[in-house]
């Protein structure tokens, strides 16, 4: 009934026999030397282990004391497989390996697996991984979200931060107003900590557990207290929305994803990987910072507060950051060096005033670009339109 | 059965023909017109009569002054073409062992040896003087019965593409359940396509025991993840815990690669121990480390040490014969060309900003590439099975062209072509690989089997521990 051409490997040493084997409509099996024409071995088909097909790679019978038979007629193995089953001796070479087989050697289900491969991948990128790392946030205790968030400080404390330079009359006054908020949103267990920002300049972030840190320098930089409650809203949408846990679980998922998609990229593939990584989680943070300007606009409406202190203080962050980072800046001058410290303090006080008393510019070509890509927050302007527009 | 110990004229990586020429007369106390005679023909048996100790010893010592050195079984002086030189009456064959034994002993380089050396050398001049002029002019399919088996691979990038995307298809649809199983039909590809003396290999390892050492390895990573974002103490207790069973993971995972992978239906193995992964894995990369890198290269020589030695083919072992000087050589010449791109680099940035980029990745990728090429050839060339050997000769210029053009086309088409790629270097490293064998394929034994466990090996693959030749 079927006759194949191969090699013989005993599995007690590496000795290779050309030879042919035979089988029978009865699933008889006889596996002959070409050089000497003695018998090797003789089974029955219902006892062979026979390899799945990959491909045109080798096909393999084992037998029971581990012998090897090799060869390369794929498509007579397979001929064979079903016309023993007409016969009525169905090989426990499940049907699976038979439709694995099919699919992976047309390529129309090969084009057809692409499709559904970008889908997928599109869909859980966009929708699929965000809902599930939402679900989890929402999942965790209190506990560990605090005990992120002290970790974090005591990091931040101890690596970036100095302590708050704010007279306390300042520092005071910035609490009072801000007392309505985190009594209303009370729930959320917000606190506010001063700290002197230095290299990170000025600022404001809030941390899972409810921390909400301003830096010294964006305090300084608002014109009056209401700016300010316009940034904690946005930050307590942050806590509200639990942005914080879901980033970190949304990004490891996402790694996760990619690896166990790509499988084995090879090193230099891996660091082109990174950039599509980088700029998904990028992507993922504006709708994070989308979110919370939502959340600080309705805040800010409902409670009869100028919605144009939020944009406003995002401006003057803005020119700051542009004063900053001026090429006249002493503080990026390597010769300074005298007190490199003192010089950048006293480079910023300038930019504080500067900005303050309505001396720099804003850029005019401030459209969109293809940095915006890059940037964990959305564009300044895109922002300022949302507050002024309704 | 004795064995010849033949040369062909070829020198190892980072010598010099002359030094070899040099080192050859020194050696063999012989005159320099000589030493040309024997690196003039193609192939020449430079001494006979060996046991297979007193073989290797010999290729140890040639190998050390940077000749690539084959052994041979001896065959009838029929089957030898002797050439136009002279022949010199072979001279007292016993002493050949011990003088070579001696020559290996003090290592021939060690000046303060030299009188001990001398002296052995001296007696094995002698009688590598009388066979040396035995030179063989035949091709080198039959120098003394040593045949080139050159590796070939099969495989095509449309048919593994196939293969490849339904895979991650499967993958997907499963939640990742299937990525076992998509792995051993990645493996069993390139495995199964790879061809030796009209031979294939096989990678058999079940995907239920990659499973569920992949969901072990799974869960360990989530809870060091959130370990080390929530609570930094735990995260470094459990990076601790993974360090001290790092040296029994690595162990267990070349275990189970070599164990599910066989050839001629003959399984090889892994025997290195759990002392010698701690000293190559751990402590000597600490000691590179703590010496800002200058026990680097040393730490990398000992790996590879551990690793090609620890191989077994049935019983058959393997062999490394690379020391820390290779390694050093390699590491310096990367690191000068490293220098040197960098310079030119900080040249680019300032004159043409633009280009900056495309500069350093291009600088990145033939580093990558000039490392690749050095370390395989390196580590082919100086492995050994039993009096088999490999040779390998990849080469710059083509590599660092193979992998531009495969990261070129892998980042233009968002990853698709990575088929073809993997599929083009596995051609490519097939082709310029092959088996130096000393006789037929038909003699390996093999060892009684043993299952070991896949978690060690999903454990490393998890943590990205890459500890692939």
């Amino acid at each position: 009934m079927g006759r194949f051409e191969g090699r013989w490997y005993d599995g007690s040493s590496s000795r290779q026999q050309v030879c042919t084997l035979q089988i029978s409509e009865r699933g008889d099996m006889q596996v002959v030397a070409d050089d000497d024409s003695l018998p090797l071995h003789q089974d029955q088909w219902l006892n062979v282990k026979l390899s799945s097909r990959l491909g045109n790679t080798p096909r393999y019978f084992e037998f029971a004391d581990g012998q090897k038979f090799e060869t390369l007629d794929n498509d007579g193995v397979d001929a064979l497989i079903e016309q023993l089953r007409a016969e009525g001796i169905s090989h426990p070479a499940s049907a699976m390996a038979k439709l694995l087989h099919l699919m992976e050697s047309k390529i129309r289900y090969g084009l057809l697996a692409l499709l559904v491969v970008i889908a997928v991948g599109t869909w859980s990128t966009v929708y699929g991984v965000p809902a599930v790392s939402k679900w989890i946030a929402y999942q965790l205790p209190p506990d560990v979200l605090s005990l992120a968030s002290e970790q974090t400080m005591e990091l931040l404390d101890s690596s970036v931060f100095e302590a708050s330079t704010l007279e306390p009359e300042v520092s005071d006054r910035v609490l009072q107003h801000f007392q309505p908020a985190l009594d209303h949103y009370a729930d959320l267990n917000v606190r506010v900590l001063f700290r002197d920002g230095a290299g990170m300049g000025a600022n404001a972030f809030a941390l899972p557990d409810g921390t909400i840190v301003f830096t010294d320098q964006m305090v300084r930089l608002a014109q009056h207290d209401d700016q300010l409650l316009a940034v904690l809203a946005h930050e307590i949408g942050h806590v509200y929305y639990r942005h914080g846990m879901r980033s970190l679980v949304q990004n490891s998922m996402l790694a996760f994803m990619l690896l166990m998609m790509s499988g084995d990229v090879g090193a230099t593939a891996e660091i082109f990987l990174a950039l599509p990584i980088f700029l998904t989680e990028m992507a993922y943070s504006r709708n994070y910072e989308r979110e919370s300007d939502d959340f600080a606009l309705s805040y800010l409406l409902e409670h009869n507060i100028d919605k144009s202190s939020f944009p406003d203080l995002m401006s003057r962050l803005q020119l700051f950051s542009i004063c900053m980072q001026s090429p006249d800046g002493s503080c990026a001058d390597p010769e300074a060096e005298v007190d490199a410290e003192a010089a950048y303090r006293q480079f910023e006080q300038g930019c504080l005033h500067k900005v303050l008393a309505g001396e720099i510019e804003a850029p005019t070509n401030m459209g969109e670009s293809w940095g915006d890509y890059l940037s964990s927050h959305p564009a300044t302007e895109e922002r300022l339109l949302k507050f002024r527009d309704e | 059965m004795s064995y010849d110990i033949v040369f062909k004229g070829e020198v190892l990586d980072g010598f010099t023909e002359d030094g070899v020429k040099q080192e050859f007369a020194r050696l063999f106390k012989q005159s320099a017109e000589r030493v040309e005679k024997i690196f003039s023909v193609p192939s020449a048996v430079l001494k006979s009569g060996l046991d297979e100790a007193a073989a290797k010893r010999y290729r140890e010592v040639l190998s050390d002054a940077g000749a690539r050195i084959y052994i041979s079984p001896e065959l009838p002086a029929a089957g030898l073409q002797l050439s136009e030189l002279e022949t010199t009456q072979s001279n007292a064959a016993v002493e050949a062992p011990a003088a070579s034994y001696a020559i290996a002993n003090t290592g021939a380089r060690i000046e303060a040896s030299v009188a001990e050396t001398s002296q052995a050398v001296a007696g094995t001049s002698q009688t590598v003087a009388g066979d040396g002029d035995r030179v063989n002019d035949a091709d080198d399919v039959d120098a003394g019965g040593l045949k080139t088996l050159p590796f070939k691979f099969t495989g095509n990038g449309s048919e593994y593409f196939k293969i490849w995307i339904v895979n991650i298809l499967l993958t997907i649809v499963t939640l990742g359940i299937y990525s076992a199983w998509a792995k051993v039909r990645n493996k069993r590809y390139f495995y199964s396509n790879t061809d030796l003396d009209g031979s294939r290999f096989e990678y058999l390892a079940s995907p239920i025991s990659i499973l569920k050492g992949r969901l072990i390895a799974v869960a360990f990573f989530a809870i060091y993840t959130l370990a080390g974002n929530f609570f930094p103490p735990l995260g470094i207790a459990l990076f601790l815990v993974l360090i001290v069973f790092l040296p029994w993971m690595v162990v267990r995972s070349l275990a189970f690669n070599a164990r599910y992978s066989a050839y001629r239906n003959i399984r090889f193995n892994f025997k290195g121990d759990i002392k010698g992964a701690l000293m190559a894995f751990i402590v000597w990369p600490v000691l590179g480390a703590l010496t800002l890198g200058i026990l680097m290269p040393l730490a990398v020589c000992k790996q590879h040490q551990f690793m090609i030695n620890g191989y077994r083919y049935g019983t058959s072992e393997f062999e490394y014969h690379a020391g820390a000087r290779d390694y050093y050589r390699i590491f310096l010449m990367l690191f000068g060309i490293g220098l040197l791109g960098g310079v030119l680099a900080g040249l680019v940035q300032a004159t043409l900003p633009l280009l900056f980029g495309l500069i350093v990745l291009t600088m990145y990728l033939y580093l990558f590439a000039y490392f690749t090429v050095h370390i395989k050839n390196l580590n082919f060339n100086n492995a050994t099975l039993g009096l088999n050997g490999f040779s390998a000769r990849l080469q710059l210029n083509s590599y660092a062209w193979l992998l531009f053009t495969n990261t070129l086309f892998t980042v233009l088409t968002i990853g698709l072509y990575r088929p073809w790629a993997a599929v083009r270097t596995a051609n490519y490293i097939a082709e310029h690989v092959s088996f130096e064998a000393q006789s037929d394929l038909d003699e390996f034994v093999a060892d009684e089997q043993q299952q070991v466990s896949a978690l060690g090996e999903e454990l490393g693959e998890v943590f990205d521990f890459d500890f692939g030749l």
